[in-house]
């Protein structure tokens, strides 16, 4: 049903947005997690940490916000849902460049559905944020 | 119902307002989203009327001819039931179907079958799955196994067809005279067995990235044998994640729970059980997303 999104933006040599979901991520709200994407590229960050740890629940509608969120830390306009694929698989054909985004604290439910359609593989998952940021912003 | 007027309209304002406008509207309206639609779009005048209305029109037509490539006349094979049920959450879907008889020398020894969702509502979606269809059916006909079909198919989105949506598919094959089942899985809900000797009900694995995202798919075949009155559940998203009035997910344990009280029953008392209990479920809240379902029984006694 309701998701909330919080963000917080963490200086650094590379700057990195966590923005912490909370509740169920579906085709009602996904569009709003590609704009909390999109405002915190426009804030500066170039790394972006989903934190997940009170994510109950994704549809597969999730899935394309996910990819999206890839696509906007790259630098690149988000894909129109109604347009093109070609993006994706040029990910995919360059899965290392699309660890700018991590996610953490992935709940079972939400891991089942990454596992099940294969798109886990985009995605480091660490345990917290604070890892998942420490990792990005890279000792 | 009354959201058709507010989809349609929702692209027609984005084409005449831009996208930062409409939601600036929508926002200052105070009001849910396709009330404030609607009221924007009867503000714009009697000429842009006319086009919403031609547009639903030809929206309606799009809904007739979009069911009728989802219904399948389910196919009478001796000594096996066949049933499905479709519900669009909006007018048209993507969620989509299929199961028919391979002829191979004018018999058809064996069954076909395919269940897809093509994630994202609406126009678009239901566009692809008109492409992917046919295109599944094909495959399925002329490779060797399941997991051919699904590489091939693929291969066709990634290299030819690429739309901004995801294609979850399971296909499969049924030999009707043994009962053996092969299958393969590329990022679907995995099918539920439930066997009709009494023993659990479970679902089976294996499964593969869905279509059109990656290169290649490397997704097995699966082999399971339909003994007599045991079931095969295909199934889309539409039912575990129908939601309820307080707001709760249907989910796969309900839909389990539900099947094994239903049993033993025809194929068609599967299918009515599941899709009731889904309905009741979720009462008068709107249907969050396309519902398909397609089961395949072997009856316990051919008569």
């Amino acid at each position: 049903m309701a998701m909330t999104i919080e963000a917080e933006d963490v200086a650094g040599a590379r700057p990195v947005a966590v923005l912490t979901l909370a509740g169920e991520l579906d085709a009602s709200n996904y569009e709003r997690l590609i704009e909390a994407a999109q405002a915190a590229y426009g804030r500066g960050a170039r790394g972006l940490v989903l934190d997940m740890t009170g994510l109950t629940f994704m549809a597969s509608s999730g899935l394309v916000a996910l990819y999206s969120a890839v696509r906007i830390m790259r630098g690149d306009a988000p894909p129109d849902p109604e347009s093109g694929w070609g993006a994706l698989h040029e990910l995919a054909n360059e899965e290392s460049t699309a660890r700018n985004v991590r996610l953490a604290g992935v709940q079972p439910a939400v891991e089942r559905v990454l596992e099940r359609t294969g798109l886990r593989r985009l995605f480091e998952i660490d345990a917290s944020s604070t890892e998942a940021t420490a990792a990005l912003q890279g000792a | 119902m009354p959201d058709r007027a507010a989809d349609t309209g929702r692209a027609e304002l984005t084409k005449l307002l831009g996208e930062e406008r409409l939601a600036e509207l929508v926002r200052a309206a105070g009001q849910p989203e396709a009330t404030a639609l609607r009221e924007a779009l009867r503000s714009i005048g009697g000429a842009d009327m006319a086009a919403a209305e031609r547009i639903e029109r030809e929206l309606r037509v799009a809904q007739r001819v979009q069911r009728s490539l989802v219904l399948i006349a389910e196919p009478a094979l001796e000594g096996w039931e066949i049933a499905s049920d479709y519900r669009p959450a909006r007018e048209i879907g993507g969620d989509f179907f299929d199961a028919y008889p391979i002829l191979e020398g004018g018999d058809a020894r064996r069954l076909g079958f395919v269940i897809a969702d093509v994630s994202g509502k609406g126009i678009s979606a239901a566009l692809l799955m008109a492409f992917v269809r046919p295109l599944m059916r094909a495959a399925l006909d002329r490779t060797a196994t399941p997991a051919d079909a699904l590489e091939r198919t693929n291969r066709i989105l990634v290299d030819e067809r690429r739309t901004g949506l995801f294609v979850t598919a399971l296909c499969g094959v049924l030999d009707i005279e043994n009962g053996v089942v092969t299958f393969a899985n590329a990022g679907h809900e995995l099918p539920i067995l439930v066997p009709g000797d009494g023993s659990p009900i479970r679902s089976l694995p294996g499964s593969g990235p869905l279509l059109g995202a990656f290169g290649r798919l490397e997704v097995d075949d699966v082999r399971v044998e339909l003994h007599p009155g045991d079931a095969l559940i295909l199934y889309t998203d539409g039912i575990t994640d129908a939601l309820s009035p307080a707001g709760a997910r249907y989910g796969e344990r309900r839909l389990l729970d539900g099947v094994r009280r239903s049993r033993p029953g025809s194929a068609a008392d599967i299918c009515r059980g599941i899709v009731s209990s889904v309905t009741r479920f979720q009462r008068e809240a709107p249907a969050a997303d396309d519902l398909a379902l397609l089961i395949v029984r072997r009856p316990a006694s051919v008569p």
